[in-house]
């Protein structure tokens, strides 16, 4: 049983451990901790929805489609709104994404209303049996997509050009910017992978989960958890952390009641935080 | 001459206090429709809310984002009292100022070690746990609530049905205390010690500044005061439900208006609060509440403006403003005496 829900914990880990490592992406470059991410989770969701409900693109296959759009979507939110708080004071960065977050929830409601929406008849459906352990099929996609997309993200931040010098940024800007990196440009390639990892996480929970406009903010809040929990500006830590979260969530919320499962992440990140005022893995600036 | 500057300044301070203390009581007798009697109780309460944020967060530099979960709290507090052992409402409010300051020192103690956005995040998390709890816990009503049986109205009891007007005295009431409460803050040891934790806590330990001790009561002063702007709101709509109270956007708001207007300053929250409550009653009211979510949206546009445009709020401008009459002021002198 306990086996069971592990391995639940750990597919929804992973899909949490994708929303995580965009978040933690965009901090490690620049320093801003996205409270929209959720939002922007919830915007892929629908992205998607709509992409099947219109246009008939399953959602699994539309997942590449989808991280594209959202990349394009986060070098516009950058160019507009978020270079241009960079050099602001404290409060403003802090709160410049939660007004985003509000804002984009509250236009989901607007334009398509609060109500629970579905992708029916995704082509991943089903139940395979491993062994003892019942696995859901588009859970198990979504989860190997999931470390799918990690990994190629993982790749281009390691093997690229592009990547190694969005990573330079993020250990000492100052001396990124003086060996010519141009900080303008990567600072919105960061934010725009960033928010294709939200996208492509989305797009994958849109094959199984419902779709409403509040959907992403516990997913946002979850991930937020994940990456204060491995410790800002780490990137494994961020995966560790998510599947950790996912493994409490399935596990705890089982032996404690399913109502809790959510104090329950809370308190696991109070906990860890406050032995570790920097998270398991984190470094650098509070 | 900064010893003349400085005592011009809490002049100008002093009479723009007292015009603000008139302007707010002749208000609600100019404004007397229920709604807008709502929107300035509204606005009251904000402001109030707004100030304990700033004290935690503008002056000692620990953002929360969970006021809620005391706000919450101070509201179960006195109406569960009024409820199960029918205390005096007015009791209850003395007695959820002090369990939700307890409380905030209590939490103080692990808080107090985490800092910037680690404080943060935590906030979020202490606000969204304390909701489960009482989504739970049957004593309390569990995701119900309490509702609050109706007595004889009177300022005795704290409750009011045929006018609003006396909620907005109380509520104003409250203002004005703790605009007295900040105004002594801002000039003892204590509010300096704040601002030094603020600016670098490293360093204002290093001066010997007990930095714990000084974080314990920014967080127990904001708390209680959140906490018993709770039981005004409980005893403003007779009922609590963990849905209504320990609602995020209230903590959202809550950090919101302070920002908006000016964090680390009296009469930033104040201003804060009178723009946006109104704007979000209003859209409310005009485009209707139900859940066409355009009124938030309103509000988060005005956030991210705000942080792109104006990040240091409205405080800023008006700071800059002065800064360029003074400027000009001593352009016009230096030129009548050159050699000064």
């Amino acid at each position: 049983m306990i086996l069971q829900l592990a391995t639940g914990g750990l597919l929804l880990g992973c899909i949490y451990g994708l929303v995580a490592m965009g978040l933690s992406l965009i901090y490690g470059v620049m320093g801003i901790v996205n409270f929209a991410h959720g939002a922007f989770v919830m915007l892929a969701m629908y992205a998607s929805y709509w992409l099947y409900s219109l246009a008939g693109l399953d959602p699994v296959i539309g997942t590449p489609l989808v991280a594209l759009l959202m990349f394009g979507f986060g070098i516009v939110v950058y160019r507009l709104i978020i270079g241009k708080v960079l050099r602001g004071p404290f409060l403003a960065r802090l709160l410049v994404t939660f007004g985003m977050g509000i804002f984009f929830v509250n236009l989901a409601q607007f334009l398509w209303t609060p109500d629970y929406r579905m992708v029916q008849e995704s082509i991943s459906h089903g139940i395979i049996m491993l062994g003892p352990i019942f696995i859901e099929l588009p859970k198990l996609v979504a989860s190997i997509g999931s470390l799918v997309v990690a990994g190629l993200v993982y790749w281009f931040l390691r093997k690229t050009k592009t990547g190694l010098a969005i990573q330079a940024i993020s250990i000492d800007r100052t001396a990124a910017s003086l060996m010519g990196i141009n900080l303008e440009r990567l600072n919105a390639i960061a934010f725009g992978l960033g928010l294709a990892c939200a996208g492509a996480a989305g797009a994958l929970l849109a094959s199984f989960y419902y779709i409403f406009p509040d959907v992403g903010t516990m997913f946002g809040l979850v991930a937020l958890v994940a990456v204060a929990l491995g410790g800002f500006g780490s990137t494994e830590g961020a995966l560790v952390g998510a599947i950790l979260i996912g493994i409490i969530e399935t596990v705890g919320g089982f032996l404690v009641g399913p109502e809790y499962k959510y104090a329950l992440i809370f308190l696991a990140y109070l906990l860890i935080v406050i032995v570790r005022p920097r998270g398991l893995m984190g470094w650098g600036a509070d | 001459m900064g010893g003349r500057l400085m005592r011009d300044n809490r002049q100008t301070q002093t009479i723009m206090l007292i015009v603000f203390a008139v302007v707010g009581l002749a208000l609600p007798l100019v404004a007397r429709a229920r709604f807008a009697q709502h929107i300035l109780i509204m606005i009251a309460l904000y402001a109030v809310l707004g100030e304990a944020w700033n004290i935690m967060a503008g002056y000692a530099g620990m953002v929360s984002i969970g006021q809620a979960a005391f706000f919450g709290l101070g509201a179960y507090v006195s109406s569960f009292l009024f409820v199960e052992y029918s205390v005096n409402p007015w009791i209850g409010f003395i007695a959820s100022g002090l369990v939700t300051a307890a409380f905030g020192t209590l939490v103080g103690l692990p808080f107090s070690r985490l800092r910037g956005r680690y404080f943060a995040i935590g906030t979020i998390a202490l606000g969204q746990m304390i909701k489960v709890v009482f989504e739970n816990w049957q004593r309390v009503g569990a995701a119900t609530g309490l509702m609050l049986p109706l007595v004889g109205e009177g300022v005795a009891n704290f409750q009011f049905h045929t006018t609003k007007l006396p909620y907005y005295y109380i509520a104003f009431a409250m203002l004005l205390a703790v605009i007295a409460f900040m105004r002594a803050m801002e000039r003892s040891r204590m509010g300096y010690y704040f601002k030094a934790i603020r600016e670098n806590e490293d360093v204002a330990s290093g001066l010997g500044v007990n930095k714990t001790a000084y974080k314990l009561v920014a967080i127990a002063v904001s708390a209680g005061i959140t906490g018993m702007c709770g039981t005004f709101l409980a005893q403003y709509s007779l009922y609590v439900e963990p849905e209504y109270m320990f609602n995020h956007t209230i903590s959202v708001t809550i950090a919101l208006i302070p920002v908006f207007g000016g964090a680390g300053s009296i009469a930033g929250p104040i201003l804060g609060s009178a723009i946006l409550i109104p704007i979000s009653e209003l859209t409310r009211a005009w485009l209707g509440s139900g859940g066409t979510g355009i009124d938030l949206m309103l509000y988060g546009a005005f956030i991210v403006l705000m942080c792109v445009y104006e990040p240091e709020g409205l405080m800023g401008m008006v700071r800059r403003a002065r800064e360029k009459a003074i400027a000009r002021r001593e352009r016009r002198g230096s030129t009548q005496c050159p050699n000064l």
